[in-house]
């Protein structure tokens, strides 16, 4: 008993013991503040350094001594109150605070306009997303114990990597609208008898995975090469597209699209004449049957009846109607009609599956022809009707940006590239021998060299950043990231390198990620499918399912300075919670959305450059109400004890005094009378 | 920029030719700045965001929007104005566009186009050229920084509106004054002020010369029909005024100045606002609308008070009185002179800088009337500091958030941003100043101390009655660490919650806040320490000496040597 008591007397109960403790936080948090490569070799990030047992332990054990200093060495009189009310304030700050990092959760997401969100991407934590490629099966598993800063792999610390969350994995969360009946496992979803487990054998904080092309005359792999010269602030890229792997045959390059497909030389000639075929088009004259001809872009067509030619000036599959935000597919068309007096010329825009015809006046001087005036109220030839339908079986026209090359090789030596825009005729080249194909790219246009591959293998290998072109700065961190999984099935294994993807879930609206997943495709033996692996940011449910009703980039006035950049982004978001009350509302750069009572916080975090999506932020404010209570405690005690206490005292000592030269006159008046 | 000149520069040069002449005089360069009377033209009325000020205000927000400077070259804003808009080429390169973010200059480095010891001094300067600004990959790269990073936007927005202002003067050289300083006309016309080069249409002599050589002039406003003779002149005096300041000739430059002053007035004496209040605001804004003037008598009469009150010495107090009577009297007259230049029967309270201004004075005057009831330096101290955080506040809170509260005459504003900004920025910059003043007293106490002091107070203990120099120093010591303790606990309060507010969260351990919290982890150990020594004044001293250092790394170093969200700070 006694020793514990001298233990007391000089931890807890003494102030000598409460400031060394001041003095430990005070270095704790300047370090892990002011020297970031401390906590970066503990592989914690701010918010997990500032949440770490060190910091915990010492706050306790600050809070308790304040607590029982306070009780036993300071009594509750007047003069006192400032203290205690300081003292419980801290208290009350330090519960709050730590309230507010235990609950404190961060993260963001990205939404396209007009869709609905209903999930978004913690900060800090990542996971492993998994996909069966048919079927489109996504599952997350969380990796809380991923390291973030360093690099770890067989040669360099592996033991940082043997954790519970990052081996042995088997089993995924599914994530998207698709919820399976079966189980969680991967094996189940493979239709694997045997269990699959994956190891986390590698991370790089900060690396490419670079894939090299082995020339391997076993192997029967055809592909398609494309050597992207560096240009501005873009770095010069080789991609290989590749029949093997299903994600690899298709891929983006800044606003273009890329497509390679193997096919037989006679579906070759198919998809060559398919061009022609994009559209099919229906012309009604009065009182004849209805036409149907088949038209692609910038070919003139006649119709064969009635004198007219028309030709696909453009096409634009999401045209929003003039005064909604609906969006339709739309067709203009150049339109001449010869008769025996002379001929007229109009644009005509349709709208794919609807009668409605608009015409536009020729005027040479303003084409495009959608300028002010030049549209008419009334068709122009109101006796010829034309509607449309897309008919491109062969998928040629590009479908999420508006330039595409398809690449097909058929037979030994064939490569052919068939280039589709919306607003110009399809080029057909023969690329046999090698060819060259324009990327406009941000900075300008780049030219690419693109060659057929025959007998290759694609292996892939890490490649660090070196540490001084690494960009710590917010947000080109985390994109760079790889990981190195060991997937194995009974003796079977294979090692994949699988890159970062910042959004890696499904969209509940398309069924398929924001940004496709790229690599880490993996043929298990005896799978019905193959399955690709994703690093990614864990995703969280929303508080409530959000909708990017409008997207404004408010740019800088000025016309001729107008340059790109803007002076506000404003997301209007409609929000609906469990309940399925919705409620609408804007988040700008300075102002933010409170939600459900201030306990959720949405804010503008980024944009697309095309106004076409929006990254959210998305935090709860678990505790804010009670620090602010210990802060409001802290000020007002430092306020009473520093300037009232003061007063309180002079008072007491005044009245002290009244009182005792009170009882002296009662003394000597109680004198006089016995006197 | 090259591209823009060389499409103005032919047309230009042959109306200058044409209507002026090319003289030459002989350049005296030397005396010119010295010679050249610029009075006239900082009187010039001038409409800019749909306010009347004048053109020496317009000047001073131009530079200080560029350089973050108040001056550039040492000479006066008008002078630079002038001297930019006349020779443009001189300045197009020169670094002095100023970056205020530093993680923003740090994205420099990502440019191919300039070697490390330009992306060096970019981040350790952070000056660009107009000419830098505006090369397309420049363009490219703060377009894709602002794609990649929102957050950066707020600082794009400041070194783009610094690159807009300086267009605009650089763009129209020839002696066109970069300003709206045409009055509107009399009748029939829109009601706008406008720039000379809007004008030249007015004038069918100059438009002939244009038309003659394939430019069409722009269309003019309406309803100065009748005045091209005085446009003319004016055209004549702006010419006037780029030929002297061309040819050094001071006497044609003040001619020309003083013609064109003239010459405005009488293009619609009704519209031009009185020579007074134009010279009256051109001395208001030299004394920064007289709140700094004010503030710094209320500051000190503060800390008067609060030492009279705390030491008990009535000396203290009278002088107390005095600085707070005059600050309260430079307060006054900074109301009066506003409601004067505003006009009006009631009181200037149209936005936040008037409103704050007119109650931080009512504030001001009740404390000074309860003072003088009850002279215990309380009431005296509160009024003076509700009157200093005011009037620091108002004139603070444009250059914090990089936005207008009002301070411009006339102008009637939104709600600002946030005012817990300004009040978290002003609390804590108070602090600092405090902590500077305790560690002045710091070390003089140590000095004392370890000359001599020790010996005199181990003779008499400071729970010995009396006060000696030693303890008195001491006591006023605590009594501003006390001061500068409180107000950096609540500024750092004020700021978490604007943090919440603006970045979503109270505490981001950014390492300015941090280190804010150090300094106050050592002021608060610094009150504890008290509680368990016996040379209590020692180690307030020495704490208050190390504290000190610490806030200085905060307030400077921090900014070099981590990077965070405050970096701007």
């Amino acid at each position: 008993m006694k020793p514990l008591n001298i233990l007391f007397r000089y931890t807890l109960n003494n102030v000598v013991f409460g400031i060394t403790l001041m003095v430990m936080v005070a270095l704790y948090i300047a370090i892990g503040s002011g020297m970031p490569s401390v906590r970066e070799y503990f592989e914690m990030d701010p918010l997990q350094f500032f949440n770490a047992w060190p910091l915990k332990v010492m706050m306790l054990l600050l809070c308790i001594t304040l607590a029982v200093v306070t009780l036993n060495r300071i009594p509750l009189t007047p003069p006192r109150y400032g203290v205690w009310c300081i003292h419980a304030g801290i208290i009350v700050l330090i519960t709050g605070t730590s309230l507010y990092y235990h609950l404190k959760v961060e993260g963001k997401t990205l939404i396209p306009l007009g869709h609905t969100v209903n999930l978004f991407y913690d900060s800090g934590e990542r996971a492993l997303y998994a996909r069966v490629l048919k079927g489109e099966t996504y599952g997350m598993h969380p990796l809380p114990s991923l390291p973030r800063y360093g690099s770890y792999d067989d040669a360099h610390d592996p033991g940082r990597l043997r954790r519970k969350d990052l081996t042995g994995i088997h089993s995924f969360i599914p994530v998207g609208l698709q919820q399976l009946d079966t189980s969680n496992e991967l094996s189940s979803w493979l239709g694997l008898s045997q269990p699959v487990k994956l190891d986390v054998v590698g991370y790089y904080s900060y690396a490419d995975i670079v894939e090299d092309v082995v020339n391997d005359p076993a192997s029967k792999d055809v592909g398609v090469e494309v050597d992207v010269p560096r240009s501005g602030l873009q770095n010069s890229a080789r991609i290989m597209l590749r029949a093997t792997d299903p994600t690899a045959s298709h891929q983006f390059f800044g606003p273009t699209e890329l497509e390679y497909r193997q096919v037989s030389p006679e579906s070759l000639a198919e998809i060559r004449a398919s061009v022609d075929r994009l559209f099919e088009l229906s012309a009604a004259l009065p009182g004849k049957p209805a036409q149907n001809l088949q038209i692609g872009i910038g070919k003139p067509v006649e119709l064969p009846q009635g004198g007219y030619t028309v030709t696909v000036d453009g096409y634009d599959p999401a045209f929003q109607l003039f005064g909604s935000e609906e969006r339709v597919q739309a067709l203009t068309l150049h339109v001449v009609h010869k008769t025996g007096t002379g001929q007229t010329e109009f644009w005509r825009m349709i709208l794919g599956g609807r009668a409605l015809q608009t015409d536009f006046k020729m005027d040479p001087a303003t084409t495009p022809p959608f300028v002010k005036g030049n549209r008419q109220k009334e068709p122009i030839d109101k006796d010829l009707a034309l509607m449309f339908h897309v008919s491109d079986d062969a998928a040629l026209l590009p479908s999420a940006s508006d330039d595409k090359h398809v690449l097909l090789t058929a037979g030994d030596r064939t490569l052919i590239d068939i280039h589709t825009t919306f607003s110009k005729a399809a080029e057909v080249r023969d690329f046999s021998n090698g060819g060259q194909i324009e990327l406009p790219m941000d900075s300008g246009p780049v030219t690419a060299h693109v060659l057929r591959k025959d007998h290759f293998d694609v292996l892939t290998h890490v490649e660090q950043t070196p540490p001084h072109q690494r960009k710590k700065d917010d947000d080109e961190a985390g994109i760079k990231q790889v990981a190195v999984v060991r997937v194995a099935c009974g003796d079977w294994s294979q090692e994949v390198t699988i890159p970062c993807d910042l959004y890696a879930a499904p969209d509940p609206m398309v069924l398929e990620p924001m940004m496709p997943w790229a690599m880490g495709v993996v043929q298990i033996p005896g799978a019905s499918a193959a399955l690709q692996l994703q690093l990614g940011y864990a995703c969280l449910p929303m508080p409530a399912a959000l909708k990017l009703k409008k997207f404004e980039m408010v740019p800088y006035s000025g016309g001729a300075l107008a340059n790109g950049l803007f002076r506000d982004f404003r997301s209007t978001l409609e929000m609906t919670d469990s309940n399925g009350d919705t409620e609408t509302a804007v988040a700008s750069l300075n102002e933010p959305i409170y939600f459900d009572h201030g306990n959720w916080i949405f804010f503008q975090a980024g944009y697309d450059p095309d106004g076409q999506s929006s990254t959210i932020g998305v935090g709860n404010r678990p505790g804010v109400g009670v620090m602010l209570g210990g802060c409001v405690m802290i000020v007002l005690g430092l306020l009473y004890a520093f300037y009232v206490k003061p007063i309180v005292i002079r008072r007491m000592k005044a009245a002290a005094i009244a009182k005792a030269a009170g009882k002296k006159r009662e003394l000597v008046g109680s004198g006089t009378v016995t006197v | 920029m090259n591209k823009r000149i060389s499409s103005a520069a032919p047309w230009a040069l042959m109306v200058m030719a044409c209507v002026f002449g090319l003289g030459a005089a002989a350049a005296r360069a030397e005396d010119f700045a010295d010679e050249i009377d610029l009075s006239p033209l900082r009187t010039l009325a001038v409409q800019h965001n749909d306010t009347m000020k004048t053109l020496d205000t317009f000047a001073r927000q131009a530079i200080w929007q560029m350089t973050g400077h108040e001056k550039l070259d040492g000479h006066e804003a008008v002078y630079t104005l002038l001297d930019m808009s006349f020779h443009p080429d001189e300045y197009v390169n020169r670094d002095i566009i100023k970056i205020v973010n530093v993680p923003l200059r740090e994205e420099f480095e990502n440019l191919d186009s300039i070697d490390d010891q330009e992306k060096q001094r970019i981040i350790k300067q952070g000056t660009v050229s107009l000419a830098f600004l505006e090369r397309p990959e420049v363009d490219a790269l703060l377009v894709k920084v602002q794609a990649s990073s929102v957050a950066k936007s707020k600082a794009i927005n400041q070194v783009m509106g610094a690159r807009a202002t300086m267009e605009e003067i650089c763009q129209l050289e020839w002696g066109f004054i970069p300003a709206a300083i045409v009055p509107p006309a009399e009748s029939g016309g829109d009601g706008l002020w406008h720039r000379p080069i809007e004008m030249i249409g007015a004038v069918p002599a100059l438009a002939d010369i244009l038309k003659q050589h394939g430019t069409a002039p722009q269309t003019p406003p309406q309803g100065y029909e009748d005045k091209q003779q005085i446009l003319s002149s004016m055209f004549g005096a702006t010419g006037g005024l780029m030929r002297g300041w061309d040819d050094h000739d001071a006497s044609v430059f003040n001619e020309s100045a003083q013609n064109l002053a003239n010459l405005m007035q009488q293009m619609n004496p009704a519209a031009y606002p009185s020579h007074a209040k134009r010279a009256v605001e051109v001395i208001y804004n030299r004394l920064t609308m007289l709140t700094i003037p004010g503030a710094i008598f209320y500051f000190v009469a503060f800390v008067l008070f609060l030492m009279s009150a705390q030491a008990g010495v009535p000396k203290l107090h009278s002088w107390a009185l005095a600085f707070m009577v005059i600050g309260l009297i430079v307060h006054s007259t900074g109301i009066g002179i506003r409601w004067w230049l505003v006009g009006g029967i009631f009181p200037p309270i149209k936005n936040e800088f008037e409103s704050v201004m007119c109650s931080a004075w009512f504030g001001a005057v009740v404390g000074l009337a309860l003072e003088l009831r009850k002279p215990r330096g309380f009431f005296g101290a509160a009024a003076s500091f509700v009157g200093m955080l005011s009037l620091v506040a108002i004139f603070a809170a444009p250059y914090v958030t990089d936005r207008q509260i009002g301070g411009e005459i006339g102008q009637v504003q939104g709600i600002l941003m946030s005012y817990w900004l300004y009040i978290h920025v002003t609390m804590v910059t108070a602090s600092y100043s405090l902590i500077g003043m305790g560690f002045l007293l710091s070390t003089w106490w140590l000095v004392r101390y370890y000359t001599g002091g020790k010996a005199v107070m181990a003779a008499s203990p400071s729970t010995a009655p009396g006060r000696t120099f030693m303890s008195t120093l001491d006591l006023c010591n605590l009594t501003v660490l006390q001061l500068a303790f409180w107000m950096l606990g609540a500024g750092i309060i004020f700021g978490a919650i604007w943090a919440d507010q603006s970045w979503g969260r109270p505490w981001g351990w950014d390492p300015k806040e941090t280190f804010a919290l150090v300094t106050w982890m050592v002021y608060l150990i610094a009150v504890h320490v008290r509680v368990v020594t016996v040379n209590k004044a020692w180690w307030t001293a020495l704490l208050g000496f190390a504290g000190f250092w610490i806030m200085l790394f905060n307030w400077i170093g921090v900014n070099f040597l981590l990077v965070g969200l405050h970096s701007y700070a």
